[in-house]
C-alpha cells in the first residue's frame, strides 16, 4: 500500500459522495433546468475527480496519461451536452419551475 | 481495506441506482436523457475500476474513451432529434 | 484546418496506439490525411476571421476556471442537500457583445461551469440563461467574467452586460 495508492483511493473515494450528491439532486430538484444544474456541474465533478483518482493509483505510465486524457475529454463534453439537452428543452417551450414565493410576488404585480 | 472497498462497491451501486428513478418516472423525456447522462459518465467510471481490478488498465481504458465519446454524441444526436420533433407537432 | 492541428492529431494518435513501429504510424498518418480532407470539405464557420487568443492570459483563465468549477459543485451540492426553499429558480436574457466568436462560446461554457447558472441559448450576441438563486443571478450581471473572456483576445477590451426582456415565445413557432 504505497502513498499514490492511499491518496488515489482517497480522490475516487471523494469523487463517488459527488456523484451521489449529483444523483441525489437529479431526484430531489424540482423542475428539469435546475436538475441539469445537478447532473453538469456536481455530477462531472464526480467523475472528473474519480477519473484523477484512478490515473494516481495507476503510476507513472502510458495508461495513466490516457486517463487523465478522458478526464479532459469529459470536462470538455459534459457544459455542451447539459447546453444542448437545455437548449432542446427551451426551445420546445418547457417553463422553468418557480417557487410558491415566487408566484406569490408575480401575482402582487399582475394586480 | 477490504471493508473501505465494500462501502466504495456500495456507494457506487446507490449513485448508479439513483438515476434509474428519473428515467423510469421523469415526466419530460428531456428528464430521461439527463438521467441517461449521468448513468453514462458513471458507467465511465466503473469501466475504469474494473480495469484496475483486473490489471488490465490499458485494454480498459480504450473502452472507457470510446464508451465516452458516445455518451456524448448520443447524448447530443437525442436532443437534437427530440427538439426537431417537438417542433414539427 | 490548420498544419499545427494536423501535428496535433498524429500526437494523439501516437499516444493512444502507444506502438511506434511503420504499419501503425503508416495508418495514423493516412486517418490525419483522410480528416485533412474532409475538414476541408466543412463550411467554415459564419462572421469574422479566426481571433488569437493570448497564451498566458488564456492558461490563467483555465486554472481560475478550474478553481470555480470546484466552487460551483460545492455550492450546487448544498443547494441540493439544503432546504427547497432556498431555491429560486429564474430564467433571464442578455446581450453582451464579446470581441469574436470564439469568446462567445467561451463566455457561455464559463457561464455554465460557474456557481449556479446555465447557458441555456445563445442566439448572436443575445444569451438566455437559468439561474438558481438571486445571488447567482447578480454575479453574472457584475460583468466580471464577461471582461475576463473579452481579455482573453483583447488586453483593452471592455464589455457591458445588457439584460433584455425574456420574451415569452409562442409554443410550436420557435
Amino acid at each position: 500500500m504505497s502513498v499514490s495508492d492511499i491518496i488515489g483511493s482517497v480522490l475516487v473515494f471523494v469523487g463517488l459522495l459527488g456523484m451521489l450528491i449529483g444523483s441525489i439532486g437529479l431526484v430531489r430538484l424540482p423542475d428539469f433546468f435546475a436538475r441539469t444544474h445537478a447532473a453538469s456541474k456536481v455530477d462531472t465533478v464526480g467523475v472528473i475527480v474519480a477519473v484523477v483518482g484512478i490515473a494516481i493509483i495507476s503510476g507513472l505510465t502510458l495508461d495513466a496519461l490516457k486517463v487523465l486524457l478522458i478526464g479532459f475529454f469529459l470536462l470538455l463534453t459534459n457544459p455542451v451536452a447539459a447546453h444542448a439537452l437545455g437548449r432542446a428543452a427551451w426551445k420546445s417551450g418547457l417553463k422553468p419551475w418557480r417557487s410558491d414565493a415566487q408566484e406569490a410576488k408575480s401575482e402582487e404585480a399582475g394586480k | 481495506m477490504s471493508s473501505l472497498a465494500n462501502v466504495m462497491v456500495l456507494l457506487f451501486i446507490v449513485a448508479t441506482a439513483i438515476p434509474f428513478y428519473r428515467l423510469v418516472k421523469g415526466p419530460t423525456v428531456f428528464d430521461r436523457l439527463l438521467s441517461i447522462g449521468a448513468i453514462g459518465g458513471k458507467a465511465i467510471v466503473l469501466i475504469l475500476l474494473i480495469g484496475l481490478m483486473f490489471d488490465r488498465l490499458s485494454m480498459f481504458v480504450d473502452i472507457a474513451l470510446g464508451y465516452a465519446i458516445l455518451n456524448f454524441i448520443g447524448g447530443i444526436a437525442m436532443a437534437e432529434y427530440f427538439r426537431l420533433r417537438k417542433e414539427e407537432e | 484546418m490548420s498544419l499545427a492541428a494536423a501535428v496535433g492529431l498524429f500526437v494523439l494518435w501516437v499516444l493512444f496506439s502507444g506502438k511506434l513501429d511503420a504499419f501503425h504510424l503508416g495508418i495514423g498518418a493516412l486517418s490525419v490525411a483522410f480528416l485533412y480532407w474532409q475538414e476541408s470539405r466543412l463550411p467554415a464557420i459564419r462572421g469574422e476571421g479566426e481571433r488569437r487568443l493570448r497564451i498566458v492570459t488564456t492558461v490563467v483563465y483555465v486554472f481560475w476556471l478550474l478553481w470555480q468549477m470546484l466552487l460551483a459543485a460545492w455550492y450546487v451540492a448544498k443547494k441540493i442537500l439544503g432546504p427547497k426553499e432556498g431555491l429560486q429558480p429564474r430564467m433571464f436574457r442578455f446581450r453582451c457583445e464579446m470581441p469574436s466568436q470564439v469568446n462567445s462560446v467561451l463566455f457561455a461554457n464559463s457561464i455554465t461551469l460557474t456557481p449556479g447558472t446555465l447557458t441555456v441559448d445563445v442566439e448572436g450576441d443575445e444569451m438566455v440563461v437559468h439561474a438558481l438563486t438571486a445571488d447567482t443571478e447578480k454575479d453574472v450581471f457584475e460583468g466580471d467574467m464577461a471582461q475576463r473572456v473579452a481579455r482573453l483576445s483583447e488586453a483593452s477590451a471592455s464589455v457591458s452586460v445588457e439584460k433584455l426582456p425574456l420574451e415569452t415565445k409562442k409554443e410550436g413557432r420557435v
